[in-house]
C-alpha cells in the first residue's frame, strides 16, 4: 500500500464503518463496530509503526505526509502527517477505542446509532492528531464534539442532558477561541508574494521568522502571537482540562456510560496537551515564551486542586474524574518547563508530558473500566458502600489494586515515569511548581488508598445487590489485563515512547529556542539602533 | 560470574518465588501444601548464596559501578537504572537475604494455619471464615525481597527511589495481609501515606541534584560534591530532601507514627520488613549519601536520631502489646543509627544496622513463636511463665535482650573477648563516637547524654518484656502453650547465634572491618569539628564504662520490677502507675497521632471539602451564572424580537393589508375592467416615457 494513503485510511476507515453501521441491521451493528475499530487498531499498529520507522522525515520532521488541495480559493489543503509527538497518541487512540469497543459489547439501546457515533468519534480523534492543516484540524476538532455530545446525552446516566450540554458548551467556547486564533494567524501569515496559508509547518516557520521562498522575511508580530497564544491556550486548557476550566469533566464522566468515559479520559483529554504542543507553542512561540511560566503554575495548581477535590468525593467515578484533573496537571507542568539555558531539561519536560499523556491514557482508562465493572453489577458508585471486594472478586480487585498503584505513581508502573520526569524537568524552570507537584504525590496516595481501603479491603461488601457481585467475565478480564500489562511494560521500560518522542521534541524545542533567541537579537538590535539614534 | 552479575541474579531470583506465590491459586488450588512456600524459601536462600559468593569474590576497596538501562537520556540529563557495589552494598545484600531466608523458613511454620479452605479469623466479634492465603504471603514476601535488593544495589539516587517506593508498596501489601481486619487496612494506608510525605521531599531533593549535576549517579555526585562543583543550595536541598525520605522510611521523628501501627501485619513481616530491613533503608541511604551531605544535614540527622532514640524508648516502657514494645524499640534503635551517622560515626551507625537486624528479627521471631503458642495472644499482661513451656524460645529471646541492651560482663573473657553480644559492640561504637563528637563540640553535649540515658531505658523495657512474658507465674493466655516446631526454631537458633556473635571483635573484628572497607572519609565541616580517630579511640574507654553502667542500672531496675519474683502474673510492682495520665500519654506514643490528626489530616480533608465546594459553588456557580445570563439575554432578545421587530414587521404587514384592501376593490375579476386598466397604464407609461426622454 502507498504509505502516504495509510493515514487517510486510518482516519476515514472508522467513518466508513459509521456509514455502514447506520445502514446495516441493528443486530450486526456491534460486529461491524468492533470489526472496524479492530481493523483501525491494526492499521495504527501493525501497518503504521513499520511504515513510520521506514519513512524518512521531511524538513519539519513529518512522515507519511499526504497533501492535496481542498478549498483552493482560501488555500485550505487536506494535509495529514505523523511525527514523534502524534504517533504515541495515535497508537493510544487505536488501543483505547478497541478496549472501549469491547466494553461497549452489551450496549442494547439504539445500537446502530451508538456504534456509528462511536466510530465517527474515532475519525474525529485520529484526524485531529494527524491533521497538519489548521482548517482541517479545526473541522476534525469539531467532528469530535457532536458524537461525544450525543453519546453522553443519549446513553448517559440520569442527569445526562445537563452534563452533555455542559460538555458541549464548554468545548464549543474553547473551539471558538481556537477559530479566532486560527483566522488571526491565517491573516498574519501571508505576504505580498506568498498567499495566506493554514499549513502548520509553514506557519510555524513564519512565526519564528524563518520562512523560506516566497515567505522569506514574513513574520507574525509579537502582539498577534501573544493574543493568538492565549486564545489557543484557552481552548486547550478547557479540553485538558486545567483548573479552573475543569468543572465540565466530573459531570461529563459521572453521566457518561463506561466506554465513553474510557475514551473521554483516555484519549479526548490528550487533545488538549497535543494542541498546546502542536499549535499553541510552534505557531506563537513569542507569546508562549512569555506564558510558559503560567502554564507551569497552572499545572501545579491543577495537581494540588484536583487531588484535594478528589479526596472529598464519595462517588467512585467522580473521584477518578478529579484524579484525571490532577494527573493531567503533570502534563501541563512538563509543557511549562521552558528552560532556555538548559534545553535538555526543556526537552525532558515535553517528552515527559507526552509520556504522562500515554500513561494517563492507560491508567485512567483502567480506572474508569474498574468503576464500570462495579456499576454494571450493583448499580451504585458510593465508595462507602463497597468493601470486601478483594475477597468477593479477587481477580478484579487484584487488577484494580494494581491499576490504583499505577495511577498513584508507583515506580515500575506507567504513572510514575511521567510524574517523575515532568517534576524533574520543571525544577530548573520553576522550582516552586515542581515542589508543589512533588507534594501532590502525598495527596494522590491519600485519596487513592482511602478509596482502595473502602472499596477493595475490608471484611464484607456493605452495599446493595450483594448477590450480583459475580466474578469478571473473560471479556472483562482480558480488557483489564491488557491495560495492566501495558502499565507494567511501560513502567518498567519506557524507552519505546521516549525514543519516538525525542527527535520530534528535540526539533520542536530547538525551533522554539531559535524563535526566542532571534526575537531577543532583534530587540537587542533595535535597542542598539535606538541608542545610536539618541 | 562477576560480582555484579551475581548480585543482579540475587536481586531477581526471588521474583521467581513471587510469581509462584502470586499465581498459586491456579497451580495449587487445593491450598493444603506448602509448595509456594518451598519455592520462595529456595529462591531467597539461593539469593543469599549468590550474595555470599559475591561478597567472597569481591576483591577490592574500589566500588564497582555500572548502568543497566536508561529510562531517559539526553546529553545533559540522564535517568537510569544501574548498580553501585562496595562493601556496604555487599553487607546489605548478605544481611537482607540472610534475614529474609530465616524469616521465610520461619513463616513456613508460622503461617501453617493458612493452609486450609476455612481459615478462622478470631479478631472479629463474629468469627470470620475465609480461604487461607498461605501462598500469597510468600508471593508478597519474595516481591519485597526483590524490591529491597533493588533498593540496595542502586547505583544512583533515581534507582534507589524506584526501589524505595517499591518496598513501600510491598510493605503496604504485607501490613494489609489480613485485609479483612479494618485495623490492618488502616495501618497499611497510614504507613504508605506517611512514607509518601518523606518521599515528596526525596523527590524534590532528587530534582535539585539532577538539575545541578545532570545525573544522580553516586560516583559522579560524590565527585562533583568533593570538587565543589555543586552549588550549596543544590546540596542543601538535595541533602535535606533525601533526609526527608529517610525520616519517613526509617520511622524517625517526626514521621515515626506509622511503625507501631504496622505491627498489624503478620509477625514474620514485622521481623523482616519493619525491623531488620526496610526501615533500615533510610539509615542505609544516609550512609550511602554521606560524602555528598553538607554539615547542616548531618547535624540535623544527629539531632533527629537523638530525639527519635528517646521518643521511641519511652513508649516502649509502657506498651502492653508484645509487638508494640518491639516496634517502639525499633524506632529507638533506628534513632541510634541515625545519631551515629550524624556525628560522623559512619561505621558505627551501619554496624548497628547489621547487629540490630539480627537481634531484632530474632526477637520478633521469638515473639511470633510465643504468639503462635498462645493462640494469637500478644498482650504481655496475659502472658508470663513461658520459660518452662518454651525453653528454647525463652533462651533465644534472652540472647536478643542481652544483645539489644548492650550488656556485657567485663573481666570475664571468652575466646579472648569480654563476654558480650553483638549489640554491646555496636552500641559501644556509637556511644564512643557521640562522646568524641561532644568533646570536640561541647555545645552539642546532649548528643551523648540522651543516648546514654536511652541505653538504660532500653535495658529496662527489654528486661520488662522478657520478665512479663517468660518469667513469673503462667498468665491467662498461656494455657496449653508448648514449644514451637523445628521449622520455626531452626531460624530462631541461627539468628540467635548471629545476634550473639556476628560482631565479634567489635570495631576490630571481621564484620566491622569488611563493612568499613569502603567507608567514606570523614569530611571537614564549618558547622562543627569532626572528631579524629584518635579521639574516638580515646573516648572508647569512657563510653564503654558509662554505657555498661547505664545498661546495668536499667537491667537491674527491670529485674527488680518485673523479675521472676514478682507477685502475680502480669502484676508488676509498678502497677499503680498503669493508668496515670502521663503513662497513658506515653503509651499512646506521646499523643503524636492525635496531634497529626488535628493539624494535618483534618485540615487536608477540610481543604478537600473546600475545593469540592469551590467547584460546586464558585466555579459551577460562575458557569451557571453565565448560562442564566445567556438565557436572560435570550429572553430579552426574544421580547425585543416579539414586540419591537415583530411589531415593525406586523406594522408593515398591516400597512400592506390596508393597501391590499384599498386596492382589493379593483380586483373585481372583470376582464373588461382589467383590459381597460392595462390600456390606461400603457398609455400613461407611454406619455411618461415621451415626457422623460424628451426632457
Amino acid at each position: 500500500m502507498d504509505p502516504a494513503a495509510l493515514l487517510s485510511l486510518i482516519v476515514f476507515l472508522p467513518a466508513a464503518g459509521a456509514v455502514l453501521t447506520a445502514c446495516a441491521p441493528a443486530a450486526v451493528a456491534r460486529w461491524i463496530g468492533l470489526g472496524t475499530v479492530a481493523a483501525t487498531f491494526l492499521l495504527t499498529t501493525a501497518a503504521l509503526l513499520p511504515a513510520y520507522f521506514e519513512a524518512t522525515p521531511d524538513d519539519h520532521g513529518m512522515r507519511l505526509v499526504t497533501d492535496a488541495e481542498w478549498v483552493g480559493s482560501f488555500n485550505i489543503r487536506y494535509t495529514l502527517g505523523v511525527d514523534g509527538i502524534s504517533l504515541p497518541l495515535v497508537v493510544l487512540t487505536g488501543l483505547v477505542f478497541l478496549l472501549s469497543a469491547a466494553t461497549s459489547w452489551n450496549v442494547s439501546e439504539k445500537p446502530r446509532a451508538y456504534w456509528s457515533l462511536f466510530l465517527l468519534l474515532e475519525t474525529g480523534v485520529l484526524g485531529t492528531f494527524l491533521a497538519l492543516d489548521l482548517f482541517l484540524f479545526y473541522v476534525l476538532f469539531e467532528v469530535m464534539l457532536l458524537p461525544m455530545y450525543f453519546l453522553i446525552g443519549v446513553w448517559g446516566g440520569p442527569n445526562r442532558a445537563y452534563a452533555a450540554i455542559k460538555f458541549f458548551l464548554y468545548t464549543l467556547a474553547g473551539s471558538l477561541l481556537l477559530l479566532v486564533a486560527l483566522l488571526m494567524l491565517y491573516a498574519a501569515g501571508g505576504s505580498g508574494v506568498g498567499a495566506s496559508t493554514f499549513d502548520m509547518r509553514l506557519l510555524s516557520d513564519i512565526a519564528r521568522g524563518a520562512g523560506t521562498g516566497e515567505y522569506a522575511g514574513v513574520t507574525i508580530d509579537r502582539g498577534t502571537q501573544t493574543l493568538a497564544f492565549w486564545l489557543m491556550l484557552g481552548c486547550f486548557l478547557i479540553k485538558l482540562p486545567a483548573v479552573p476550566f475543569h468543572t465540565w469533566l466530573p459531570d461529563a464522566h459521572v453521566e457518561a456510560p463506561t466506554p465513553v468515559s474510557m475514551i473521554l479520559a483516555g484519549v479526548l483529554l490528550k487533545v488538549g496537551g497535543y494542541g498546546i504542543l502542536r499549535l499553541a507553542y510552534p505557531l506563537a512561540p513569542l507569546g508562549a515564551a512569555a506564558g510558559a511560566e503560567i502554564v507551569c503554575a497552572l499545572g501545579a495548581v491543577s495537581i494540588i486542586y484536583g487531588a484535594l477535590a478528589a479526596m472529598a468525593q464519595t462517588d467512585f467515578k467522580r473521584l477518578v474524574a478529579y484524579s484525571s484533573v490532577s494527573h493531567m496537571g503533570y502534563v501541563l507542568l512538563g509543557l511549562g518547563a521552558w528552560t532556555l539555558s538548559e534545553p535538555d531539561f526543556w526537552k525532558m519536560g515535553f517528552s515527559g508530558a507526552i509520556f504522562q499523556m500515554v500513561g494517563h491514557g492507560i491508567t485512567s482508562t483502567g480506572m474508569f473500566f474498574a468503576v464500570g465493572v462495579l456499576y454494571d453489577r450493583v448499580h451504585h458508585r458510593e465508595i462507602n458502600r463497597f468493601g470486601g471486594l478483594l475477597r468477593r472478586m479477587p481477580i478484579y480487585a487484584a487488577l484494580g489494586l494494581g491499576m490504583s498503584f499505577a495511577a498513584l505513581g508507583l515506580p515500575g508502573l506507567c504513572g510514575f515515569v511521567g510524574e517523575a520526569v515532568t517534576v524533574f524537568a520543571a525544577w530548573p524552570a520553576s522550582p516552586w511548581a515542581a515542589a508543589a507537584a512533588a507534594f501532590g504525590i502525598i495527596l494522590t496516595a491519600g485519596y487513592m488508598l482511602r478509596m482502595v481501603q473502602r472499596v477493595f479491603l475490608g471484611a464484607e461488601y456493605v452495599g446493595p445487590l450483594r448477590e450480583n457481585l459475580s466474578q469478571l467475565s473473560g471479556r472483562e478480564t482480558a480488557i483489564f489485563a491488557v491495560l495492566m500489562a501495558l502499565a507494567v511494560a511501560l513502567g518498567v521500560y519506557p524507552r519505546p515512547v521516549f525514543d519516538v518522542t525525542e527527535p520530534a521534541v528535540g526539533r520542536l524545542v530547538d525551533t522554539l529556542g531559535d524563535a526566542v533567541e532571534a526575537d531577543r537579537e532583534r530587540n537587542d538590535g533595535e535597542t542598539v539602533i535606538a541608542g545610536a539614534a539618541e | 560470574m562477576s560480582v555484579p552479575a551475581l548480585l543482579i541474579a540475587a536481586t531477581f531470583l526471588p521474583l521467581v518465588g513471587a510469581l509462584a506465590g502470586l499465581t498459586a491459586r491456579w497451580w495449587r488450588p487445593r491450598k493444603d501444601d506448602r509448595a509456594a512456600g518451598f519455592v520462595a524459601s529456595a529462591c531467597i536462600l539461593g539469593s543469599f548464596g549468590l550474595a555470599l559468593t559475591a561478597a567472597l569474590r569481591w576483591d577490592g576497596p574500589e566500588p564497582i559501578a555500572g548502568s543497566w538501562y536508561e529510562i531517559f537520556s539526553l546529553a545533559g540529563v540522564t535517568l537510569e537504572l544501574g548498580h553501585h557495589i562496595d562493601s556496604l552494598t555487599l553487607t546489605m545484600f548478605c544481611l537482607v537475604s540472610l534475614v529474609a531466608s530465616c524469616v521465610c523458613v520461619f513463616a513456613l511454620g508460622y503461617l501453617s494455619d493458612e493452609l486450609t479452605h476455612e481459615h478462622r479469623d478470631h479478631s472479629f466479634e463474629e468469627e470470620l471464615v475465609r480461604p487461607g492465603r498461605f501462598h500469597l504471603f510468600f508471593g508478597y514476601l519474595c516481591l519485597f525481597v526483590t524490591a529491597m535488593l533493588l533498593l540496595v544495589i542502586g547505583g544512583n539516587l533515581f534507582h534507589v527511589f524506584v526501589g524505595w517506593e517499591l518496598v513501600g508498596a510491598c510493605s503496604y501489601l504485607l501490613i494489609g495481609f489480613y485485609y479483612e481486619r479494618p485495623i490492618a487496612g488502616a495501618a497499611a494506608t497510614k504507613a504508605f501515606v506517611v512514607n509518601r510525605i518523606g518521599d515528596a521531599g526525596f523527590l524534590i531533593g532528587l530534582a535539585a541534584l539532577l538539575a545541578a549535576n545532570g545525573d544522580v549517579r553516586f560516583v559522579s555526585l560524590f565527585e562533583a560534591a568533593g570538587a565543589g562543583e555543586l552549588s550549596r543550595t543544590a546540596l542543601l536541598i538535595g541533602g535535606f530532601g533525601v533526609l526527608a525520605g529517610c525520616v519517613g522510611k526509617s520511622a524517625q521523628f517526626p514521621l515515626q507514627v506509622w511503625l507501631p501501627d504496622a505491627m498489624a501485619g503478620p509477625t514474620p513481616v514485622s521481623a523482616l520488613v519493619h525491623s531488620a530491613t526496610m526501615v533500615a533503608g533510610g539509615v542505609y541511604l544516609i550512609g550511602r549519601m554521606t560524602p555528598a551531605l553538607p554539615g547542616e544535614v548531618l547535624l540535623t540527622v544527629a539531632y533527629l536520631g537523638c530525639a527519635t532514640a528517646l521518643i521511641g524508648a519511652a513508649p516502649a516502657l509502657f506498651q502492653t502489646d508484645l509487638k508494640g514494645i518491639l516496634a517502639y524499640s525499633s524506632i529507638s534503635q533506628l534513632g541510634y543509627m541515625m545519631l551515629a551517622l550524624g556525628v560522623t560515626g559512619w561505621g558505627a551507625g551501619l554496624f548497628h544496622l547489621v547487629t540490630h537486624a539480627f537481634f531484632k528479627s530474632l526477637m520478633f521471631l521469638c515473639a511470633g513463636s510465643v504468639i503462635v503458642a498462645c493462640h494469637h495472644a500478644q498482650d504481655v499482661t496475659k502472658l508470663g511463665g513461658l520459660m518452662r513451656k518454651m525453653p528454647v524460645t525463652a533462651g533465644a529471646m534472652l540472647v536478643g535482650v542481652i544483645a539489644i541492651s548492650g550488656l556485657a560482663i567485663p573481666g570475664v573473657t571468652l575466646f579472648g573477648e569480654a563476654l558480650s553480644f553483638s549489640g554491646f559492640h555496636s552500641k559501644d561504637a556509637i556511644l564512643s563516637h557521640a562522646l568524641a563528637f561532644t568533646e570536640a563540640n561541647p555545645a552539642h553535649a546532649i548528643l551523648f547524654w540522651v543516648p546514654l540515658v536511652t541505653a538504660g531505658l532500653t535495658a529496662l523495657y527489654m528486661v520488662r518484656l522478657w520478665g512479663l512474658t517468660f518469667a513469673g507465674t503462667p498468665g491467662s493466655a498461656t494455657k496449653g502453650a508448648h514449644e514451637s516446631p523445628a521449622v520455626m526454631l531452626a531460624p530462631i537458633l541461627i539468628l540467635a547465634g548471629l545476634a550473639a556473635f556476628c560482631a565479634i571483635g567489635g570495631d576490630g573484628g571481621p564484620l566491622y572491618g569488611f563493612l568499613t572497607r569502603t567507608a567514606p572519609e570523614v569530611g571537614t565541616f564549618a558547622l562543627f569539628e569532626s572528631p579524629t580517630e584518635a579521639a574516638v579511640d580515646e573516648a572508647h574507654h569512657h563510653a564503654e564504662m558509662m554505657g555498661l553502667i547505664a545498661a546495668g542500672l536499667g537491667a537491674a531496675a527491670g529485674l527488680a520490677l518485673f523479675g521472676p519474683w514478682r507477685r502475680a502474673p502480669g502484676h508488676a510492682r509498678a502497677e499503680g502507675l498503669k493508668d496515670a495520665a502521663v503513662v497513658r500519654w506515653l503509651r499512646s506514643g506521646w499523643g503524636f497521632d492525635a496531634v497529626y490528626r488535628a493539624l494535618a489530616v483534618r485540615p487536608t480533608l477540610l481543604a478537600g471539602e473546600v475545593a469540592a465546594l469551590t467547584d460546586r459553588s464558585a466555579l459551577d456557580g460562575a458557569v451557571h451564572g453565565t448560562a442564566t445570563l445567556a438565557r436572560r439575554v435570550a429572553r430579552f432578545e426574544r421580547s425585543v424580537d416579539e414586540r419591537l421587530v415583530d411589531g415593525v414587521v406586523r406594522g408593515v404587514g398591516r400597512l400592506a393589508r390596508g393597501f391590499g384592501r384599498l386596492f382589493g376593490a379593483t380586483q373585481s375579476g372583470g376582464l373588461r375592467q382589467y383590459v381597460a386598466a392595462l390600456a390606461a397604464c400603457a398609455v400613461g407609461l407611454a406619455v411618461l416615457a415621451v415626457v422623460l426622454l424628451a426632457g
